[in-house]
């Protein structure tokens, strides 16, 4: 039981930091939970393709000097992401 | 389950910012479908951005039907328990919890250098797995000895040094150092030069380890992800600056999961954003589930290494001081130290404070350190100096820090 | 680097990538670059500038031309050697297992074979070239054309130009007579103003020479001969019938072109011991040996130069002292560090008397490869010793 509420305790730590808008540490966070939890590397690796991406926006969104309807939905977009891949972890652990 | 959603909604209409983390809190205890909860983070997130820009008023509309739903979702899902359904059983796999180990153990450490007559005497440190440790103390105290006694560097004059956990799972006898070390990682204070590209040395560190074909690049992956290398990974050392050196020299001891990871001052020439950021991944990383470590940073950045370590080592002249939790630090005291900073002369301070009870007020050159009775809070303090319209600059409780000891 | 890297072919990129994750002990020999640059690029650049090199009758390649594309080629090689070492020195080899040791040894002999062969392709088609720029009963007829007719007896002086007893100069002897040496002379493009006359007072005799014609003829001589002895298998080595006053200075000669190989054999045996030694301590410690190593090899080379000192033994009590310093004081890294500075100073100066006492001493070419491989085993060992102790605590402070 006490693995289970760690779990759920990283996942909740990691959802409180999306909902702050802190979403770099969010995928580092990420990382870590997929490191210690997820036996299947695939997760892993769409988590740092994630990271590639939000790199990206970040990058465009910079460049573009300001923060756009496109820059927020494809944002959250990538959130989404991030979040399901969160759930996919905590139910095939 | 009525009642609590129509209180959120009601707060998201009168104070929104502050409502979104009820809301959250709210769908993260309730929501059946994880899709609301991400949602709800969603809408949290956009909402924070939009504060004060005037965007506000669709999203909160979205929240409040976001709570509808899961209201109303979660109020059918009672109805249908009630009526005997059975939720599905998931099965559960344990890993085995190996925190708390003790990775390495010294017992009356003791080193002499009899060339400028310094000696370490009778140390005894223990390191478990997934704690920080913090070795504090001025400069040529010891602290960069001790750490090479650890890692196995300099031989003990007197003492025993021992790896418990790293002997127990390796299989290894004590003093068979050659392997005993390959789960040691260490960090100088000055780094040294390498060679080739940030990730071929991450590559190399690897299967140096014994970590090969597709895991090493996976591992690799990830740590350079991880610590925010992705952008330095083709680079060499000419081409990183400072902080990320540090990085990479992090990435390196860290890629291949050792169990104890020494640092010696890791701070000092970093800007105190990097800091955080560094300190930050320490903890995450220490305490991780699957490879735990146990980490131990010398800093002179007192408050930083205190905000981050489980325990604190306190070293002068050689001998230890303190070498306990961070908590525990001034639990025995028996007075407060304050330290800030004010355009005051120690004179004018003086005037200013009379009628407050204190025992005596020093002039660090930078601020003043003021050691008064453990009846005088530190709110008491602060209130009389504010009474007294004195311009403070900085204020810092220090009575339970190693700040204390410096000073 | 990264110019390197951008001109890689892709599969040599795939391949090191493959080793790096797979198997470090390899991919930091950098064999696989040696496999590939040395032995295909550099072999084929060697092999077409050979080809495209032109060795023609009237322009044969001399000995001290082969010499000097030796040296080139030697200093070349010496940046590509530097740079190895240097990246040797920058990834140590972190395993402390035999087995490592040994393959790493192997690796880099086997790296120094790949890069030597560049200098004998380039020049082996030049040999052949040389060799076969005329053939050997021409070439055996040219001979004793030109021995028949360089000296000349004094009563043959009234061929000669009046004035011959003041000047020296081809141009003014009798053309007629002197015509067969000269015609050879043409024939492989030297020019008359290169031979010289000269008076041997003593016998009253004439004798014309040519220092260029000597050289070319040298130097296909040799050429031949080498390649004759590669043809029987190194057992025939003078099995020409050249044998006259040219004979030993061509013996020699051929002689070099063996040397060069062995030079080869003595880098296998040495250089590799040398380079991993060096791997195990930092670059800024292997600077300072290299000082220390250059002044101690001054002061010894007049201790014996002044005192007429057994040479082989001094070094023989030097081997064995610092074998004994570091068994016995190895667990004290100071000692081993000053140890294995010990060994740096020695084992060039093994290397040198080695090669001289080869040279001079007829050691045939396999004695060298098995003194590689002796050389291997045992450098082997002292790796594993010094590795070992290494990583054991040290009792000083102020390590080197």
């Amino acid at each position: 039981m006490e693995i289970q509420n760690k779990i759920r305790k990283r996942k909740e730590e990691i959802q409180l930091l999306v909902a702050a808008g802190n979403i770099k540490k969010a995928i580092k966070r990420s990382m870590d939970y997929a490191s210690d939890f997820c036996h299947d590397n695939l997760i892993l690796q769409s988590l740092i393709e994630l990271n590639i991406d939000y790199n990206v926006l970040l990058s465009q969104e910079g460049r573009s000097n300001g923060q756009g309807d496109s820059f927020r939905s494809e944002r959250n977009t990538l959130v989404i992401k991030l979040l399901e891949h969160l759930d996919s972890i905590e139910s095939t652990f | 389950m009525k009642f609590l959603a129509d209180e959120i909604k009601t707060a998201l209409r009168n104070d929104p910012i502050n409502a979104a983390g009820h809301l959250v809190e709210f769908a993260m205890e309730h929501a059946l479908d994880n899709k609301l909860v991400h949602q709800a983070l969603i809408l949290k997130m956009n909402l924070s951005e939009n504060a004060g820009n005037g965007g506000q008023e669709p999203i909160v509309n979205d929240m409040i039907s976001l709570v509808d739903k899961i209201s109303a979702a979660a109020i059918q899902n009672d109805q249908t328990a009630n009526a005997g359904a059975s939720l599905p059983v998931r099965k559960k796999r344990h890993l085995p919890v190996r925190q708390n180990d003790i990775v390495c153990k010294g017992t009356g450490l003791n080193k002499a250098f009899k060339r400028n007559g310094f000696a370490l005497r009778d140390i005894d440190v223990s390191f478990r797995l997934g704690e920080i440790t913090g070795v504090v103390g001025e400069n040529g105290n010891g602290k960069t000895t001790l750490f090479r006694l650890i890692i196995g560097d300099l031989a003990l004059d007197a003492g025993t040094i021992d790896y418990p956990y790293i002997r127990e799972k390796a299989g290894i006898f004590p003093e068979d150092w050659t392997n005993i070390k390959k789960h040691i990682a260490f960090i100088p204070q000055d780094l040294d030069r390498w060679f080739g590209s940030v990730r071929n040395n991450l590559h190399y560190e690897l299967s140096v380890h014994s970590v090969y074909g597709q895991k090493n690049d996976d591992e690799v992956d990830y740590i350079i992800h991880r610590l925010g290398l992705e952008e330095h990974q083709d680079k060499t050392w000419g081409q990183l600056s400072g902080g990320y050196k540090l990085r990479f020299a992090l990435a390196r001891a860290l890629v291949w999961k050792p169990k104890l990871l020494v640092i010696d001052e890791p701070l000092a020439n970093l800007d105190i954003k990097a800091q955080l950021v560094i300190l930050n991944d320490l903890r995450d990383l220490a305490n991780g589930y699957r490879y735990p470590l146990s980490i131990v940073i010398s800093s002179q950045h007192l408050h930083e290494i205190e905000s981050v370590s489980d325990n604190i080592i306190f070293l002068r002249n050689g001998n230890m001081v303190f070498n306990g939790r961070v908590d525990d630090l001034g639990n025995e005291r028996e007075e407060n130290t304050y330290e800030f900073g004010c355009g005051l002369t120690q004179e004018e301070l003086e005037k200013k404070l009379k009628g407050l009870s204190y025992y005596g007020i020093e002039n660090t050159g930078l601020a003043f350190v003021i050691r008064t009775p453990l009846s005088v809070t530190h709110d008491q303090l602060l209130k009389k100096l504010l009474e007294e319209n004195v311009n403070i600059e900085y204020f810092r409780n220090i009575s339970q820090s190693t700040k204390k000891l410096f000073v | 680097m990264s110019v390197i890297n951008k001109i890689q072919p892709a599969f040599l990129k795939k391949i090191d990538h493959y080793l790096l994750i797979n198997n470090p002990v390899i991919w930091r020999t950098r064999v696989h670059y040696f496999l590939f640059y040395s032995l295909v690029v550099g072999n084929f650049i060697a092999f077409t500038a050979a080809v495209a090199t032109p060795v023609k009758l009237d322009n044969v390649m001399r000995i001290s031309n082969f010499d000097m594309t030796y040296v080139i080629s030697m200093i070349l090689m010496g940046f590509v050697a530097i740079f190895w070492t240097y990246s040797q020195v920058r990834y140590p080899l972190r395993s402390t297992r035999m087995i490592d040791i040994f393959k790493t040894l192997l690796l880099y002999a086997f790296s120094l074979v790949c890069l030597s062969t560049n200098v004998w392709t380039f020049q082996h088609v030049l040999i052949y070239k040389t060799a076969n720029v005329v053939s050997n009963t021409e070439f055996q007829k040219d001979w004793q054309t030109i021995r028949a007719n360089s000296v000349l007896q004094s009563y043959q002086h009234q061929i000669l130009h009046d004035h011959v007893d003041e000047i020296y100069d081809v141009a003014q002897l009798d053309q007629e007579i002197i015509a067969p040496y000269m015609a050879v002379a043409e024939k492989y493009g030297v020019e008359k103003y290169d031979i010289y006359p000269s008076t041997l007072s003593e016998l009253g005799e004439i004798r014309l020479h040519s220092y260029e014609l000597n050289s070319i003829f040298i130097s296909i001589e040799s050429a031949k001969n080498y390649l004759g002895k590669r043809a029987l298998n190194n057992k025939a080595f003078d099995t020409d019938a050249y044998y006259d006053h040219y004979y030993h200075s061509a013996y020699e000669q051929s002689y070099r072109f063996s040397e060069h190989a062995f030079t080869t054999g003595v880098l296998l045996a040495f250089i590799p011991g040398l380079l991993f030694l060096a791997s195990l301590i930092s670059f800024k410690v292997l600077l300072m040996i290299g000082a220390i190593e250059f002044g101690f090899l001054v002061g010894l080379g007049l201790l014996v130069e002044r005192f007429n000192l057994d040479f082989p033994s001094i070094l023989a009590v030097l081997f064995v002292g610092t074998f004994a310093v570091i068994m016995v004081y190895g667990k004290n890294s100071f000692w081993a560090r000053l140890g294995l500075g010990l060994v740096f100073v020695t084992l060039p100066i093994m290397v040198s008397v080695g090669y001289y006492w080869d040279v001079n001493f007829d050691t045939i070419l396999g004695d060298a490869y098995m003194a590689a491989g002796i050389s291997l085993v045992f450098l082997t060992g002292l790796g594993k010793i010094i590795q070992g102790r290494i990583m054991e605590p040290k009792t000083g402070s102020n390590l080197l």
